[in-house]
């Protein structure tokens, strides 16, 4: 009996929350799908850094969806509790005829039950479907053809679809039988009668509130602007409560700070719907800030993942080639404390340091060059004095701290080695001829290159032990000197070998390729050096044996790291980025049509007194575009500020066009919301339309 | 003295083939300008079917409506509406006020639905809750006020736009008893001094005696008509009830 019941219930209410329902399933969907990339990914021939990535992944994949399975959780157990709520007067009719609250929990049991098996179902059918999908789009990032196409099937991730929700549903039932024990039957009988007090908030308090949210807002604003960021202390949690504080402020008084000032327009205020629609909005505001402020949060997190995971990952891709002339860069900083070399008086470099612990490097490399960089430690080289006061002034003020140039020294190369350097990048025209008192600046990080120009501009002299030096060329020349991920070339001097003879050597590098034919026995090189290397210089640790150099970048690991972000960065951008607006967006609609059953009262008086369907159908509109708009608009002005503060950081490895992210973004989450605005302004129609 | 509404061989039915219920069977009678007249009923009479049609909220299923001579049973849609909005005014049992505007906005709405001048609304609204006693209370909302508060500001919303007809539906329904005088006492002053028409339809004697005119149905049909004249309120209520006694037992709560 109570099933049928339960069966009849959740008949008649689907047609009224269907965007519940269709929300739950996709949330199930989306679970799986991104929970299922460790199946999707293993039928792809993947080598070895692959597939660490893949697994990089599947870990990362794994720790948000606890944290998505949170959020999800919330929504399900806040649309619960609304579906609950509006379901007083029927729950107080069983009640009335005799059904205990034990076998009310009984019944709500079996329809959260029927609801979650069949969303369960529907929502695991879509997901392995469109999982398919995933593969494709798992294949592309990593660059490998999908021959064939199987079906993948993921066990794992079905199970611990079910188990999640499982648990969430589990919590549902939990807060409903708290919820019903709450209950008293003359409340549950009358809860459709009692009419809701209006509390209307003094104008002087909701104009003071108004102006404090702005405040608030402006100060967060002031704080991120003026470097929160960079310092993850009190002041960045200063901006974040003050940023929340003034959202919540800002939804809390803007309706009645609105109200106010139309009011003040009678042309506007007294013309159609319009004082009722205001008045509306005003009525509900109160109950709604919270979870406007929670909204429109989120909806900044989605922007702000979503963008932000793409400025970031098109940025490690641009310069990858560039920066990678050669397959293997090995650096020793022979300055560090506890490298081997520190501190004694005849420094070996790599090369010889190999020979000497009787490690043949030519079993792998094929060609390398060998370079030094040098430190001239006078007043004239340090950076502070080579560049002109007003750019490292430029440079505080947008980077802070991030950037200390105080005491630096300029780096220095020799042209021979230069030179080089730049036959085995195959850049012929980059190789130079210096005269006795010429020098030449190499760099390539975009934010010095202005700052080196204007000094060569200015034809800045360096004296070296008493010789000056002039600059031969106006520009620096713009090339990496070892593999690197993002253009990050600082700057070195290359001037002629004599002038500095003797000068304090700080960096040692080996530049080389591999002896290797195509890609793939590159890879295959590259593991047997790496592997070799390691092993041999563990096995003579005991006889004072220590690997020659600090680091050590490869061709081969660049591309698979920026790869690794790229992806991971993706992954995680539209995971977050789905869960959060559809979340988000659900959570309106449902409170929209819950707001309009409520208001049926409403527009009925509305058309008894001769207001046609027309003119209410706007009003309607209005209404719930206000509503969605509100927290969409903030998040919007938020995410913009916010995000040109962050992209300051990110343009570091690269500029970065931040607009159009932030216009695809902006695209993504006007469609899911756009399509949940629609459902939600047709639903309210459907339901407040004349019986 | 012109016909403000005419029925005509009005007939409701409900239900199917196999089971039909006259809801309303062929009544006729017609309202002059300036009239405020009474329906009395009991329960299931017919008398809410009868101002369902009359308001076009429910269709007919013969006869003719004829308001100000534009036969309503023909009308459809946006006309429908535009009728509705222009020439009806309404007063209900439950007051039907919007409980998030003040007073003010509540009788200002039904002018804002007809894209009244906002100017012209500000002079209308004050002129008309002066006349009923509420120009005190124009800032408060609905659940500030009384229900004879409330019903009064319902009834400044139903005339504000000068309707030919002002249909009342159990008006003093939910009030007590001080209320429900002064009410129809404000409804005497808007028949006399502003000769607005009243439909007004209720079961209690006391009220309908404040009515010129009494048509009494039964059963669907037409059971008596009595006219005021020149009796005082007090005779009249007395010929009122002596018709009461002999529709029968049902309406036995007179005061």
């Amino acid at each position: 009996m109570s099933f049928k019941l339960s069966c009849k219930n959740i008949q008649k209410s689907f047609k009224d929350y269907s965007i519940y329902f269709i929300t739950l399933i996709f949330g199930v969907a989306i679970f799986y799908v991104f929970n299922s990339i460790d199946a999707q990914s293993s039928m792809l021939e993947l080598n070895s850094s692959k597939n660490e990535m893949v697994k990089n992944l599947v870990e990362i994949i794994g720790t948000i969806s606890i944290f998505v399975s949170i959020i999800l959780g919330f929504l399900i157990v806040y649309a619960n509790n609304f579906l609950i709520r509006r379901r007083k007067k029927e729950l107080g009719l069983y009640m009335t005829l005799g059904m205990g609250k034990g076998k009310i929990s009984k019944l709500l049991l079996t329809e959260t039950i029927i609801i979650g098996v069949i969303s369960l179902v529907l929502g695991l059918i879509i997901g392995i479907f469109s999982s398919q999908l995933l593969s494709v789009l798992i294949a592309k990032m990593f660059e490998t053809d999908m021959s064939k196409f199987t079906f993948v099937f993921s066990k794992e991730s079905l199970i611990k679809t079910c188990m999640y929700f499982g648990i969430i549903y589990f919590l549902v039932m939990i807060f409903n039988i708290i919820t019903i024990s709450k209950y008293k039957l003359i409340n549950l009988i009358n809860a459709n009668k009692k009419s809701e007090k209006i509390k209307i908030k003094n104008r002087f308090v909701t104009m003071i509130l108004f102006i404090l949210s702005i405040v608030f807002i402006g100060y967060s604003y002031y704080l991120l602007k003026n470097d929160a960021l960079m310092q993850p202390d009190s002041k960045f949690l200063t901006m974040i409560i003050s940023g929340s504080m003034g959202t919540l402020l800002f939804f809390a008084s803007l309706s009645g700070f609105l109200l106010r000032v139309i009011q003040m327009n009678k042309k506007i205020y007294f013309k159609d719907l319009n004082m009722f629609v205001l008045r509306q909005i005003n009525s509900r505001i109160n109950t709604n800030m919270i979870s406007m402020s929670l909204i429109c949060i989120m909806l900044l997190l989605t922007i702000g993942i979503l963008s932000g995971s793409m400025s970031l990952s098109n940025s490690f891709n641009t310069d990858l080639k560039e920066n990678n002339l050669t397959d293997v860069t090995m650096v020793n900083y022979v300055t560090l404390e506890g490298n081997s070399e520190y501190d004694k008086d005849e420094i070996l470099n790599l090369e010889e340091r190999f020979i000497k612990d009787n490690f043949d490097i030519s079993k792998y490399i094929k060609e390398y060059v060998q370079y030094n960089v040098y430190n001239v430690q006078e007043e004239n080289t340090l950076m502070s004095n080579f560049l002109l006061k007003e750019d490292i002034d430029k440079f505080k003020d947008e980077y802070g701290d991030m950037f200390n140039l105080d005491g630096e020294y300029l780096r220095f190369m020799k042209e021979s080695e230069y030179n080089k350097l730049m036959d085995i990048y195959n850049k012929e025209n980059f190789r130079i001829n210096l005269k006795d008192n010429e020098y030449v600046v190499v760099a390539n990080f975009e934010k010095v290159l202005p700052a080196y120009n204007n000094s060569l501009k200015n034809s800045r002299i360096i004296t070296i032990n008493g010789k000056e030096y002039i600059p031969q060329r106006e520009n620096c020349i713009e090339v990496t000197t070892q593999n690197a991920s993002f253009k990050m070339n600082l700057g070195i001097i290359v001037i002629k070998d004599e002038a500095i003879k003797g000068s304090k050597l700080i960096e040692n590098i080996i530049c080389g390729n591999y002896l290797a034919k195509n890609d793939n026995e590159a890879e295959k090189t590259e593991e047997n050096f790496i592997k070799d290397i390691s092993t041999f210089y563990k096995s003579h640790e005991s006889e004072g044996l220590y690997r020659p150099y600090e680091q050590f970048f490869t061709k081969i690991i660049m591309n698979a790291s920026s790869l690794g972000i790229k992806t991971i960065l993706t992954f995680i951008g539209l995971y977050l980025g789905i869960i959060f607006s559809i979340t988000s967006a659900a959570i309106l609609a449902i409170q929209q049509l819950s707001q309009s059953s409520d208001n049926k009262e409403r527009y009925e008086i509305l058309r008894k007194i001769g207001a046609d369907t027309k003119i209410i159908n706007r009003s309607l509109f209005i209404q719930i575009a206000i509503f969605f708009m509100l927290p969409l608009s903030l998040a919007l002005v938020h995410s913009i500020v916010g995000l040109s503060e962050i992209n300051k950081i990110i343009a570091i490895y690269g500029e970065i066009d931040l607009t159009s992210n932030i216009i695809i973004t902006t695209l993504f989450i006007l469609l899911v919301y756009g399509g949940y605005f629609i459902a939600t302004y047709l639903g309210s129609k459907s339901i407040i339309k004349e019986r | 003295m012109s016909k403000v509404l005419k029925i005509e061989k009005v007939e409701k039915c409900y239900g199917n083939k196999g089971n039909l219920t006259k809801a309303v069977n062929n009544i006729s009678f017609e309202v002059e300008k300036g009239e405020f007249i009474g329906i009395m009923g009991v329960s299931g009479s017919g008398k809410t079917t009868l101002l369902n049609c009359i308001s076009t909220i429910d269709n007919v299923t013969s006869g003719h409506i004829y308001v100000n001579d534009e036969d309503i049973t023909k009308l459809k849609g946006s006309k429908l509406t535009k009728f509705r909005r222009e020439e009806l005014g309404f007063i209900f049992q439950d007051f039907n006020l919007l409980d998030t505007l003040t007073a003010y906005e509540n009788i200002a709405l039904a002018l804002t639905i007809q894209r009244i001048k906002p100017k012209l609304i500000e002079e209308k609204v004050k002129d008309i809750s002066k006349k009923l006693g509420i120009y005190d209370i124009l800032e408060k909302y609905p659940y500030q006020l009384s229900g004879g508060q409330k019903q009064r500001v319902a009834s400044a919303r139903a005339i504000i736009t000068d309707p030919a007809l002002v249909l009342a539906d159990e008006p003093t329904g939910a009030l007590d008893s001080k209320s429900a005088r002064m009410l129809l006492e404000s409804f005497e002053i808007l028949n006399r001094n502003l000769n607005t028409t009243i439909l007004m339809v209720t079961h209690d004697a006391f009220t309908a005696s404040y009515a010129d005119r009494i048509v009494f149905i039964k059963d669907g049909e037409v059971f008596n008509e009595i006219i005021k004249g020149q009796d005082t309120r007090k005779e009249f209520f007395d010929k009122i009830i002596n018709v009461v006694t002999l529709l029968g037992g049902e309406l036995n709560d007179v005061i």
